[in-house]
């Protein structure tokens, strides 16, 4: 039975709908993102879990039981704060103690709950500080540890990386991914940021103005994108415009504005005629000096590179159209110069044609 | 160009320094030096320049002393009254909405928009013999002869209350503005109910407002003149009356200048005393 279960939940604020009939089931132990442009609803849907904002319709079980009506304090969940939301006139113990001391624990048993916790996320030593006297990697970690301490039914997680700095949070995201595997509790967290989803989830749900664009696997949602905005969400998209010209054995066969013809080999539900995007990564699109007989080959022209380091981009112009390549940075020093002609090249399997619908 | 941005700290600061000195610094010092003589009532010729007479006369008396503890007492009850009624209203502004939230500030403020004098006297006609609720009471029989609600210090209380009661709101209102709302919803999240979140997080850290309220409406109360006297009348007196009384009835300069300088210093030692339960005992956490 899923331990955390979403059907039908709705919330409006005036014609807004926020949240439009979302629907989940989340496992026992499973660790699942949302991630969507912000305004995409999934904080909402987070507060609804916590019970910080009631739903206008639909039902939110956990465990099987309805808490949509219940208040925050009765639901037993645990959350960490964007913010971290420390208690500034307490110290890190009782900042961690507090959640015990509600339940009305015994002194001995929360000493040792909040020596455990504060252990878990090593900062036995700091217990006497006060919030302000810490970095925000550590108030980061009172803040997961306070959660924890309660030994709550879901653990959710607002924008948890989002307040550290680059280096911080690759360090935070491979620790926090191990605490949680340690502890194995249910997680739902939100995310604007597709590497911290990526990386922490077991299943990602993509979610936009309010609903859910597609539920998978990181691999599900990035290598087979349910929608013409997932693909374009995530990873780093190219977008040509196109119509469908034939569908015929698995191939679609899309005509560029200046005659140019692109193929793909995945499945979509367009017909010849219609007006489509032609969606393409741009680590997925290669350059070669001569073309190497893929279906989608063009000669272009290298515009411009941008040289990052582990990175090079570059921008490729073929006819009218433009084109971002990606390429690691092997150090093998063949690095193309601006100015040059070559061909812009990609598999048909990852050109994704997507129907131009009414809003997009 | 090196002497310029020396000196442009003091240029800068020059004319409230100025201004400072000319209009505190030296008449508390005139006063200081005046609480020390002693005149003689008849003739107004110094008799002694330094002696503690004055002071003697102020503390030695159980006439005086009373005065200077019904002016505590008032002072105290005046800054409970404002805090406990201060508060909820503080709290409610800080939830409303833009609008409301400016059309209740002005009626929170417009006590201070009206002439101390002309305020007094609207309690004059609310609680005198045959004031407002007098009228009511008599007219429907309630009672069969007027209440004496006036020239008490309940009315002084509710007077100075009226007053100061926007400093404290105020105050209040913006320590609890600082409060980051997430820090009252993880108190709720971790199985705080709303009542308890209030008690353990909101109250501890609104206190830095509840102390600088306290000590404005204190410092206030403490001093005030017009209303104790408008609404006490003759029965209720307070420390800054007598000051009054004998500076320009009784024309004792030097014991006026005493009861000032003694009222001064229990000011600061009873404000000070206060600043530093709080800040350092009951709640260090918040004074970090």
């Amino acid at each position: 039975m899923a331990h955390l279960e979403l059907i039908g939940v709705e919330k409006h604020y005036g014609s807004l709908r926020a949240v439009d009939r979302v629907s989940l089931a989340i496992a026992q132990g499973e660790r699942l993102a949302l991630l969507g442009p912000s305004g995409c609803g999934k904080t909402t849907t987070l507060n609804l879990v916590a019970g910080f904002l009631a739903p206008d319709a639909g039902e939110i079980r956990i465990a099987g039981k309805d808490v949509a009506r219940l208040p925050p304090h009765k639901r037993n969940t645990g959350m960490v704060f964007q913010s971290y939301a420390l208690f500034p006139h307490l110290p890190v113990t009782e900042n961690v103690a507090f959640g015990l001391r509600m339940r009305r624990l015994e002194r001995s048993a929360i000493a040792r709950r909040v020596a455990e916790a504060l252990a878990l996320v090593r900062l036995d030593h700091l217990g006497d500080r006060y919030p302000r006297q810490l970095s925000g990697g550590q108030q980061q970690r009172v803040a997961l540890a306070r959660a924890l301490v309660i030994h709550p039914e879901i653990l959710l997680l607002d924008e948890p990386l989002s307040n550290l700095d680059a280096k911080l949070r690759q360090e935070m995201r491979m620790e926090l991914v191990g605490i949680l595997k340690a502890v194995g509790i249910t997680t739902i967290f939100v995310t604007h940021d597709q590497d911290e989803a990526l990386s922490l989830a077991d299943r990602v749900v993509v979610m936009n103005v309010g609903r859910i664009e597609q539920v998978g696997t990181p691999v599900e949602v990035y290598e087979e994108p349910a929608t013409a905005f997932v693909a374009k969400f995530l990873g780093e998209p190219n977008v040509l415009a196109a119509r469908v010209t034939s569908v015929a054995g698995g191939e679609i066969t899309c005509e560029l504005a200046d005659g140019q013809r692109v193929v793909s080999e995945r499945k979509a539900p367009v017909q010849a005629g219609d007006r489509v995007e032609v969606i393409v990564r741009a680590e997925r699109v290669r350059l070669a000096r001569t073309p190497s007989g893929l279906p989608n080959s063009f000669p272009a022209r290298l515009e411009h590179v941008m040289y990052l380091g582990g990175d090079l981009r570059y921008l490729v112009q073929f006819g009218p159209h433009r084109l971002i390549a990606v390429e690691k940075n092997r150090g093998d020093g063949d690095v193309p110069v601006a100015g040059r002609t070559l061909y812009v090249e990609w598999p048909a399997r990852e050109s994704l044609v997507a129907a131009i619908g009414p809003e997009a | 160009m090196r002497v310029s941005e020396r000196l442009a700290p003091w240029l800068l600061a020059g004319p409230v320094v100025l201004i400072f000195v000319v209009f505190f610094a030296v008449p508390i010092l005139l006063l200081f030096a005046g609480s020390v003589e002693r005149v003689d009532t008849a003739t107004f010729q110094v008799v002694e320049r330094f002696t503690l007479h004055n002071y003697r006369k102020f503390l030695f008396d159980r006439f005086y002393l009373g005065v200077l503890g019904t002016t505590l007492r008032i002072s105290v009850l005046v800054t409970l009254a404002a805090l406990v009624t201060g508060y909820p209203v503080a709290s409610y502004l800080r939830r409303a909405g833009p609008r409301e939230r400016a059309a209740l500030m002005l009626l929170i403020v417009s006590p201070l928009l009206v002439s101390l004098v002309i305020r007094s006297y609207g309690w004059v006609i609310v609680l005198g013999p045959r004031g407002l609720i007098n009228s009511v009471l008599t007219g429907l029989h309630l009672v069969s002869a007027p209440l004496k609600l006036i020239y008490t210090e309940t009315a002084v209380v509710v007077g100075l209350t009226h007053v100061f009661y926007p400093f404290m709101v105020l105050a209040i209102y913006s320590s609890l503005q600082t409060i980051d709302p997430a820090v009252v919803h993880a108190a709720q999240n971790l199985g705080a109910s709303p009542r308890m979140a209030f008690w353990r997080v909101t109250l501890p850290l609104s206190v830095p407002g509840i102390v600088a309220g306290s000590l404005i409406v204190f410092a206030l109360s403490v001093s005030s003149f017009v209303t104790p006297t408008l609404l006490g009348g003759p029965w209720v007196k307070v420390v800054a009356y007598l000051a009054w009384e004998q500076n320009l009835v009784v024309l004792d300069w030097p014991f006026a200048a005493a009861i000032s300088v003694i009222l001064l210093v229990l000011t600061a030692a009873v404000m000070y005393a206060y600043n530093r339960l709080v800040e350092r005992g009951w709640f260090a956490g918040v004074f970090q």
